[in-house]
């Protein structure tokens, strides 16, 4: 992959737990892809979300 | 709403909440990697074209008694195929009708959907849509000669020009609210970015992607040499001998998608993965732990499990019930829905013990069956899974690091 090298373990996901909640808010009123994941993990971890079905793999 | 009940071994049973009722077995296309149709299993022969309105209402009555049973607040239906618009405007009218009136006395709110290849899809079609407000995905592999490459009629003839007119019909404002997205399976043979951008050319509220189906017997293009289940999970970083043509196509689709100054247009997928790097819920099939929750009607009434288990063998997806003689609720019973439902406890030791499993989930179910070991496996996807996540981790990794570096004050500046 041509994925940009840095120092993390590639097999450790991220942990957005030690990011502050008040900078993820600035990035979650973005209109971007990465806005609207930190929007929706905020949203879930308020328990704000509604719940999603699981999508059939072939019918969106 | 999940209940444990006797027989479903561990695991919590949960309800179905989504009903795919196969409502005509024929399709106008003659697509070369259809599972229904070139698959291992050749079911559909002996099926009726159309579903009759005796089983629909049977099926409505019973999708009624399942929400009843289980209290649930709301139903997904989708209707499928084939090509599901083959059932004609009148029996298509009559079909709603029925699904409407036995669904209404059970209060469920139910948001019905319909998958189709857009061929048919016209003015008549999409009033009759609007009426009974049936939201629409179309299938569509990108630009006409990546589209055309396997989407085809039975004599040759390419499909693209009538799918793309079928859509732009569907992208007039007066039907607009009905388009649900586009669905496009990847083949290693089109460029990611121009396919994407292809489907951009559509302004779909949404795309998925769909990998094209493969077994460890039958390995997907690309990734013949793949026979053997990986006896450890992918080590974040592949061997530098297996290719991974696969997670390199999502990574260029994903970057491509990700980039953009603005949100173009959600893709499943992706949006899935993100959650679960981000450590929430993964509300895809091809990824994550969430247990499975839909139930497949065919014509003829018999509940089966996914469609795509046609690639594994003549009969897999069947579950021996049928609407007239059984509840869905003794569908969750069979052993591959409680298999399904048992989120890590039913995967393959391998997969229990990949650091990426929360998200992967081993993948699409279908993708894990090797002739000797069933379903206990990776995926044969298993390294391009991982690679595609990997590179997914490694891109929200560096948009963190960028978050937690930059005060509020700048970043609020930000466009
Ligand atoms: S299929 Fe997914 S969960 Fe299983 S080992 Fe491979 S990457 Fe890990």
């Amino acid at each position: 992959m041509d994925a940009p090298q840095n120092s993390h373990d590639s097999t450790r996901l991220v942990d957005i737990s030690t990011v502050p909640t008040c900078r993820l808010k600035v990035v979650a009123r973005k209109n971007t892809a990465w806005g609207h994941a930190v929007r929706r993990h905020l949203q879930e971890r308020d328990g704000s979300a509604r719940t999603i079905d699981v999508v059939f793999d072939s019918a969106l | 709403m999940t209940t444990t009940e006797a027989g479903s071994g561990d695991a919590p049973v949960v309800p179905f909440r989504q009903f795919l009722l196969k409502v005509h077995s024929l399709c106008n296309l003659s697509c070369d990697y259809c599972y229904v149709y070139f698959a291992a299993d050749q079911s559909w022969r002996r099926r009726p074209g159309a579903m009759s309105l005796d089983i629909v209402r049977q099926a409505a009555d019973r999708i009624a008694e399942h929400a009843c049973e289980h209290r649930l607040p709301a139903v997904r239906v989708i209707l499928h195929g084939g090509e599901p618009l083959l059932v004609g405007k009148a029996h298509l009218g009559e079909l709603l009708t029925v699904l409407a009136e036995r669904l209404a006395s059970s209060g469920v709110e139910v948001h019905c959907s319909m998958q189709s290849n857009g061929i048919l899809l016209d003015e008549e079609f999409l009033t009759l849509l609007h009426r009974h407000r049936v939201g629409v995905a179309v299938s569509l592999d990108g630009a006409p000669a990546a589209h055309d490459r396997h989407r085809r009629f039975a004599g040759g003839r390419p499909s693209h020009a009538r799918v793309a007119e079928g859509l732009r019909l569907l992208n007039d404002p007066r039907h607009r609210d009905l388009f649900v997205g586009l669905l496009c399976t990847l083949d290693l043979a089109n460029d990611p970015v121009e396919t994407y951008e292809a489907l951009l050319d559509f302004a779909p509220p949404r795309v998925d992607f769909l990998l094209p189906h493969g077994t460890w017997r039958h390995p997907p293009p690309g990734l013949e040499h793949r026979t053997i289940p990986p006896e450890r999970p992918p080590a974040g970083v592949s061997p530098p001998d297996e290719p991974t043509p696969y997670a390199r196509w999502l990574g260029a689709a994903f970057d491509r998608w990700f980039d953009a100054p603005r949100m173009e247009t959600r893709v499943r997928m992706f949006e899935e993965v993100m959650s679960g790097v981000l450590g929430g819920a993964v509300n895809t099939e091809a990824f994550g732990l969430t247990p499975v929750d839909l139930v497949v009607v065919e014509t003829d009434g018999t509940m089966e499990h996914s469609d795509s288990l046609k690639v594994v063998a003549p009969g897999a997806p069947e579950t021996g019930l049928d609407v007239f003689r059984h509840s869905f609720t003794e569908a969750l019973a069979t052993e591959t829905v409680r298999r399904r439902q048992s989120g890590l406890h039913g995967l393959a030791p391998v997969c229990r013990d990949c650091a990426l499993v929360q998200v992967c989930g081993g993948g699409l179910y279908t993708h894990r069956h090797h002739p000797a070991t069933d379903f206990q496996n990776p995926s044969v996807y298993c390294h391009d899974l991982a690679a595609f996540i990997t590179h997914v981790n490694s891109r929200i990794h560096t948009e963190l690091a960028h978050v937690a570096e930059t005060p509020p004050e700048q970043s609020s500046a930000l466009p």
